[in-house]
């Protein structure tokens, strides 16, 4: 089996090179039976690539050890769910799944806008096997995930790490590996209109659906791992800038100014060159984030261990990116002249270049920090790094001039905002913000950063609630409906700006969670069987501490008596998990009481079974949960930006004839 | 055109100072100096009150704990040197005999302050896919 | 996002991995249609079969032998089409193709094109956009929907010269060519102007960004 998967890997290599040649040679002959042979293969190599996944999957499931990969990531006492995912639970694995990923969406998005856009189609083809190339190479030379011990296999699988087996860490990595992976499509499909010369919107039109569903997808990944870490790793916070972290943002930043920077080119022609820049940063940030976190360029707690050869690889791949992109970029600036200038500062254009600059500087932020003890190790042999001290004193104004920007934006007018425009659209919004604001510091507020955040986050949301409110008005007056009526309507019919502001929405309530972070607090206590501390308006008392086995795993489980203001809220129950040949590894199951308003957090690292003592880590976490309630409200603002063309079509209704129907 | 790349320049070199002034600003404050336990003391002298992230391995039968309280007393060692460290806090799971670590905190006369939250411990069996380090505030 | 392709091992292994993704091909509807019929057919009953075969084995050789007749049957697929153009040349032109761009390409960029002017009236009523831009935009737009619902009604640029041509050999053959050839000389249109819809494109432009048609090289 393991040969076949194999011999699979290097039958796909030959195929995507195939591909590769036969659709470049088509394109460039005008062959159409060279370019349908060259898309034919596409698709083989895709269903090649089900069959090697099939192959490791079944290695997995059938516990074959002889295969190095499964014995590294699977053992007998694994369950069954656990041996399945293991697929991407290691490098190699993942790397393959990245190929198969790559192969099916490729597949999908080419058989999709083969008649549509078919001048595109052989470049597109050509440019993803060319990605594909690259990865397959690197697993059949450097990290095969079919390698198989040389002598006698071990009889049972060092299994997986107990850390990973929840359910978190089953869809987090394939859900960020989605997002990485679907930027190609677009990044495919701007080369292809650049080396074709067709270099209009319509290239934007075929991969809007595929950015946003990527761009959903590494959302989800991020906020999955926040979760994560949240849940799992017991240090009381969510996000710690950590490289791999890091990785994931970098892509998410430029994909965000992308799908916002192609409607101005949609709308007026302009930022051309900006979104091929973006489409061609975001490929590439996806491809560097992968190269830091397996590369071992920057250590972290994510890393996959020190790899040389690797590193150079992944090296010369992003070089190659870098020069071919930005190449025909600059052959074909002509092609790329805006239809317009900015014609003014104050307007809905310009508002999109603040944004998407302002989102590019984070990223560049972002990305300095992460490489910064690599490139000061390189210049001056001494190693720094940067902690999250330095990110949040400069991402923290950044996200807040965004938070402005999302409120902004939408209210200004294109071209030009007159001074009326100005006055007619901000009124409201802001003077709700400042009384918001005048509230809070008669609340007593007075973190700046947070209670600036407030006031931003009322201005945004009221900058959308006037926007649903209008519109809404607009529809009524067209239509003669209840405003009820009229509102679904208009959601309905202009998805993708409603949609964008029920995203927008959802932003603001996670930047209302992010701001609970400037009244947070932390202590820790060593409590004696029966004693009592008390972090604000919250006191624990240490009841003991138990020992139960389920038989996978021996559980030390804190009984906790926690009381807030006086009156007895319950018990929580932090423990410490040993699993079976694990026991060096025991995970830390952290207690947490949630609500609207904050959480409390108990986490119990060390205890004492003879005296029954423990040692106990209190949190609180004001607002935390607006995070991941924002994020739902996000998915759901996406989703209806994604609704396809003829969904609804029962809602939408009636609109007098003077306005243009399709 | 040449009103156009006038822009570009200006734009590059706005860019390129923003960037110098950032790395600057970060260097003279908050950085942490990555360095293994030997590297520092071989003149201990020179690192006093910087900000460090000391590497090195927990001596064997080292660790002390005053009893009822968090404050812990150890060695860490790298390539023969020794230091001598202490810390008041909460220590993760994987911290123990032999443990490679990585300490935030101040070096002084009398051996190696860990900020709290500062230890960061790595499972003492190979390096795992996923979860190398774990500490508290990581 | 539709359909997916490739499949991931799932159990019972019923549904055929071929079904509905693949577009019909080949020479002639008919006979492609009936190719990946008798293949999906094919496939089912041969994972019935071996369903039935390892009854009794451990679930995991049921799964293994489905997933492995479906992959494979994939495959079988992919190779068809990747040696089916070289071999039979002619068998993939099935789309209709209007000047240099296919029916599909113009009713989409016609169907988006209206949906911007919906947005841009939208943005009007919303008074994000003044009324002076409002008109130049609208217009911008409106002519090249236009365009484009000419030509795809029209069957394509050049029509009109066919179309004369046609009236003149029906109405009488001597003058036929001459007035076909007077209506059909108009003056030469500046370079960077758009014969089929007069739109200005600069003078590097390869298609026109109105109507698509080709402009610059030879048409």
């Amino acid at each position: 089996m393991a040969s076949l998967g194999s011999f699979l890997l290097m039958a796909t290599f030959v195929i995507f090179a195939y591909a590769l040649a036969a659709s470049v040679a088509g394109a460039r002959r005008g062959s159409r039976q060279l370019v349908e042979s060259g898309v034919g293969a596409f698709y083989l190599a895709a269903a090649v690539m089900t069959v090697a996944s099939a192959v490791i999957v079944q290695a997995f499931v059938t516990d074959n050890y002889s295969i190095k990969y499964v014995q590294r990531y699977s053992d007998q006492l694994q369950p069954m769910f656990y041996k399945i995912t293991s697929y991407w639970g290691g490098l190699d694995g993942s790397i393959m799944f990245w190929v198969f990923l790559l192969s099916a969406f490729g597949s999908l998005a080419v058989y999709v806008n083969r008649d549509r856009h078919r001048e595109l189609i052989p470049y597109v083809v050509a440019i993803i096997s060319g990605v594909q190339l690259f990865f397959l190479f690197m697993m059949i030379v450097h990290k095969n995930p079919f390698e198989t011990f040389l002598v006698q296999a071990p009889k049972d699988g060092q299994g997986l790490n107990p850390l990973l087996q929840n359910i978190y860490m089953v869809i987090h990595p394939p859900s960020l590996y989605i997002g990485f992976v679907g930027m190609t499509i677009p990044f495919a499909f701007g080369m292809a209109a650049l080396i074709t010369g067709h270099t209009d919107d319509s290239w934007l039109r075929a991969v809007r659906r595929w950015t946003m569903v990527s761009w959903l997808f590494l959302s989800l990944g991020l906020t999955l791992g926040m979760i994560w870490a949240y849940e799992e790793l017991g240090w009381g916070g969510y996000w710690g800038w950590d490289p791999v972290e890091n990785a994931g943002l970098l892509p998410w930043l430029t994909a965000t100014a992308f799908l916002h920077s192609v409607i101005v080119q949609e709308r007026r022609g302009m930022l051309k060159v900006w979104n091929m820049t973006l489409v061609i940063t975001t490929f590439f940030l996806t491809i560097f984030g992968t190269f830091m976190t397996r590369s071992g360029v920057v250590q972290s707690v994510h890393a996959f261990g020190e790899d040389r050869a690797l590193a150079w690889m992944f090296t010369v791949f992003m070089v190659v990116i870098l020069v071919f992109s930005f190449g025909w970029v600059i052959k074909r600036l002509p092609m790329l002249k805006p239809r317009y200038e900015l014609d003014s500062w104050i307007s809905r254009e310009a508002a999109f270049v603040a944004n998407n600059w302002i989102l590019l500087i984070a990223a560049m932020l972002v990305l300095f920090g992460t490489m910064f003890p690599t490139l000061s190790e390189a210049l001056t042999g001494n190693r720094l790094t940067v902690g999250p001290p330095f990110f949040n004193r400069w991402m923290a104004p950044i996200g807040l001039i965004i938070l402005a920007l999302t409120g902004v934006a939408p209210l200004l007018a294109w071209r030009r905002s007159t001074l009326a425009n100005l006055l007619d659209s901000f009124l409201w919004p802001v003077v709700f913000a400042l009384a918001v604001s005048v509230g809070f510091v008669a609340l007593g507020v007075r973190v700046w950063s947070s209670g600036l955040c407030f006031a931003l986050c009322a201005f945004v949301a009221a900058t959308i609630v006037q926007e649903f409110h209008r519109g809404g008005m607009v529809r009524k007056e067209a239509t003669g409906t209840d405003a009820v009526t009229a509102t679904i309507g208009l959601v309905m019919r202009e998805r993708r700006r409603y949609g964008g502001y029920i995203v927008h929405l959802g932003i603001v309530l996670m930047f209302l969670g992010f701001a609970g972070e400037g009244f947070k607090a932390d202590e820790q206590f060593l409590l004696k069987m029966g004693q009592e501390a008390t972090l604000r308006h919250f006191k624990v008392r240490n009841d003991g501490v138990q020992v139960t086995d389920d038989g996978q795993k021996q559980m030390v489980t804190g009984r906790v008596a926690v009381f807030e203001n006086g009156k007895r809220l319950g018990t929580m129950y932090p423990a410490r998990w040993f699993f079976r040949k694990h026991e060096q590894q025991p995970t830390t199951e952290v207690a947490i009481r949630r609500t609207a308003g904050e959480d409390l957090y108990l986490v119990m690292p060390a205890y004492d079974l003879k005296d029954q003592s423990m040692s106990l880590q209190v949190v609180i976490n004001p607002l935390i949960n607006w995070i991941w309630f924002g994020f739902g409200i996000l998915v759901l603002g996406t989703g209806i930006a994604l609704l396809p063309e003829r969904a609804f079509a029962f809602a939408l209704g009636r609109v007098p004839s003077e306005t243009a129907t399709p | 055109m040449k009103q156009k790349a006038v822009k570009v320049g200006i734009t590059s070199l706005v860019l390129i100072l923003a960037l110098a002034g950032l790395m600057y600003s970060t260097l003279s404050e908050g950085t942490e100096y990555y360095k293994h336990v030997e590297e520092v003391m071989v003149d201990p002298g020179a690192w006093h009150g910087k900000n460090l992230q000391l590497h090195g391995y927990v001596v064997k039968d080292s660790i002390l704990r005053k009893p009822d309280t968090l404050e812990y007393r150890f060695k860490v060692q790298n390539k023969g040197a020794v230091v001598d460290a202490t810390y008041t806090g909460i220590v993760p799971d994987t911290f123990k005999d032999d443990s490679e670590v990585v300490l935030k905190g101040k070096l002084d006369a009398r051996g190696f302050h860990v900020d709290p939250n500062g230890v960061m411990a790595k499972c003492p069996s190979k390096y795992e896919a996923k979860k190398g380090l774990t500490g508290p505030g990581a | 996002m539709a359909r997916k392709r490739g499949e991931k091992p799932h159990r019972g292994g019923r549904a055929a991995a071929s079904a509905p993704d693949m577009p019909s091909h080949a020479s002639g509807e008919i006979a492609g249609l009936q190719a990946w019929h008798l293949l999906a057919l094919g496939t089912m009953a041969a994972m019935t079969a071996g369903v039935f075969l390892t009854t009794g084995t451990p679930i995991v050789n049921v799964v293994s032998v489905s997933v492995a007749i479906a992959t494979t049957a994939l495959v079988a697929i992919g190779i068809y089409r990747t040696l089916m153009p070289l071999v039979m040349p002619d068998a993939s032109e099935q789309t209709e193709m209007l000047g240099g761009r296919t029916r599909a390409a113009f009713e989409r960029e016609k169907m988006l094109v209206l949906r911007s002017i919906k947005e841009v009236e939208f943005d009007r009523a919303m008074r994000k956009i003044s009324d002076a831009d409002y008109q130049e935009m609208v217009g911008r737009l409106r002519s090249r929907a236009a365009g484009l619902m000419r030509t795809l009604d029209g069957g394509g640029p050049g029509y009109r010269e066919l179309i004369e041509r046609d009236l003149a050999t029906r109405l009488g053959t001597a003058q036929a060519p001459a007035s076909a050839a007077a209506s059909v000389e108009q003056p030469r249109p500046a370079p960077g102007v758009c014969p089929e819809c007069g739109a200005d494109n600069g003078t590097d432009a390869r298609f026109c960004k109105a109507c698509g048609t080709r402009v610059g090289e030879a048409s």
